[in-house]
């Protein structure tokens, strides 16, 4: 999946990680913010031991799922539930070479989009 | 083995088309053909570059190495010559959360060092090899879940907010935005059991070293707290960021609150030359740590961010005897600290030693960091 303007995944990854969770300058813009990686975000301190940055990536994954499935009323897709959800989420913020279209890429991935009436 | 020996053929390759860039096309005498060599062995990117072609060719193949990081690097002591070496680390865990995410369990590998080549040159003599479990406790982050109306709005703006990026109806939209979504500020505890191995890189020094340790953390994510304020390490560079213009107003940050590691260790000297010299025996000793990381925008720079990044640990022998303590081995402390850009630009300055580094040097960087899983 690409990173795109005309996905509401991308949109929503891009506004929650700059917006809600401070994790990108409010100086990037939509387009080069895909290709930032996990090292690139605020969480992610290069200079930090492996303890750190795990409970960091903790601290982020729970909070995103928290927005996704609240504010924007995602549901899991079958193969997942919250628990394997945010897990997936780790994995990808504690690799600091996964990019932020990765990440919207497993976003889309786990989970769907409101169903409307 | 066919394909290994096609990988050290293709290092062979890189290391003459190095040496062939090396070189001007005017002959040289031997000393300078053997001063040319020198420079293309000694120059760390030759063997990152080799090393990310092997990994993208195995990635696939051998998922051990999407977890395993190797970088070729040059250490710089003070009044010591340049020295090549390399650091690594692997690190990989298994997560799981429990019902509306309050609580996480991890287990967790984690291998990491520095190795140089001239092991006397190398500044951060410390290898690493941990295996970790963590209960986790999420306190506060409570979100009221939206109406199907508010996610609309919700959506609808999201979408003009992208729309209008840069012009001046952004500013209001977002201000807007902010109604839809709105967290309480969350508190982070972690409990962790750890079991580490400890070695210098010539093994002559070793340890065992089991312990029990608690990672804090906070995040302001509910905006209208005056939590943020409290963020009082962000002070300075909400100061930098209203200069260079990046920020509008003076707010600290309600992400980069710093975090807390600390606990004690069990620590078994296996072999530990250090203390042979000053003690008859190689009893267990209780050794108290400590670890603070504080990452945050500095500024914004020709359309580059510039992330400051820092990191103060400290570790203390507990009831130290008197021997240990006037060989000045009771207590480490080490600090490092960077400015890194987007474009990969970054300055350090390390300074303190870590447990078996005999004196505390001060380390000074400078250069460029390559990502070697997104070579291509």
């Amino acid at each position: 999946m690409a990173w795109t303007k005309q996905s509401k995944t991308c949109r929503t990854v891009y506004l929650v990680l700059q917006e809600d969770l401070e994790q990108i300058s409010q100086t990037v813009e939509f387009e080069p913010a895909g290709a930032l990686t996990m090292d690139q975000l605020q969480f992610y301190s290069t200079a930090a031991s492996s303890g750190i940055v795990d409970a960091e990536a903790k601290i982020i994954a729970v909070s995103y799922d928290r927005i996704l499935v609240n504010s924007y009323r995602r549901s899991y897709k079958a193969t997942f539930d919250q628990q394997s959800a945010v897990a997936a989420l780790v994995e990808i913020l504690k690799d600091k070479e996964k990019t932020v279209e990765d990440l919207s890429d497993t976003t889309g991935q786990i989970y769907a989009e409101r169903r409307t009436a | 083995m066919k394909s290994s020996k096609s990988y050290l053929w293709v290092i062979f390759l890189m290391m003459a088309l190095q040496f062939a860039h090396a070189q001007d096309s005017t002959s040289l005498s031997a000393n300078d053909f053997r001063k040319k060599l020198k420079e293309v062995i000694n120059n760390p990117d030759l063997y990152n570059d080799a090393f990310a072609k092997l990994r993208s060719a195995l990635v696939n193949k051998n998922n051990f190495l999407n977890d395993f990081d190797l970088k070729f690097k040059t250490f710089q002591t003070e009044g010591l010559p340049p020295s090549l070496g390399f650091e690594y680390k692997y690190d990989n865990s298994w997560t799981k959360v429990s019902k509306e995410a309050k609580f996480a369990r991890t287990f967790s590998i984690d291998l990491n060092g520095n190795v140089a080549f001239k092991h006397e040159h190398n500044p951060n003599d410390f290898l690493e090899s941990k295996a970790n479990y963590s209960f986790d406790w999420f306190v506060g982050g409570h979100i009221d879940k939206n109406t199907n109306a508010d996610v609309d709005s919700l959506e609808l703006i999201d979408s003009l907010i992208i729309e209008n990026q840069g012009k001046p109806a952004e500013a209001v939209l977002r201000e807007k935005r902010r109604e839809y979504v709105s967290m309480s500020n969350m508190f982070y505890l972690g409990l962790n059991a750890k079991a580490s191995y400890e070695s210098n890189q010539t093994f002559t020094q070793q340890q065992f070293a089991p312990g029990l340790l608690v990672n804090l953390g906070f995040k302001a994510w509910d905006r209208h707290s005056d939590a943020r304020w409290l963020n009082i390490p962000d002070y300075p560079f909400a100061l930098l960021r209203l200069i260079t213009g990046s920020s509008k107003d003076f707010m600290p940050s309600r992400a980069s609150f710093p975090s807390v590691l600390l606990g004690i260790d069990h620590v078994i000297p296996t072999d530990d030359a250090l203390r042979k010299a000053v003690l008859t025996d190689m009893k267990a000793f209780e050794r108290f740590r400590f670890e603070a990381a504080f990452k945050t925008e500095a500024a914004v720079l020709d359309k580059q961010v510039i992330w400051f990044s820092a990191n103060y640990r400290w570790f203390r022998e507990l009831g130290a005897s008197k021997a240990i303590r006037e060989a000045d081995l009771a207590g480490y402390s080490y600090f490092t600290c960077n400015l890194a850009s987007s474009n990969g630009f970054f300055v350090s300055y390390t300074h303190g030693r870590l447990p078996f580094d005999v004196k505390a040097n001060s380390t000074y960087g400078l250069g460029f960091v390559y990502n070697l899983g997104t070579w291509k």
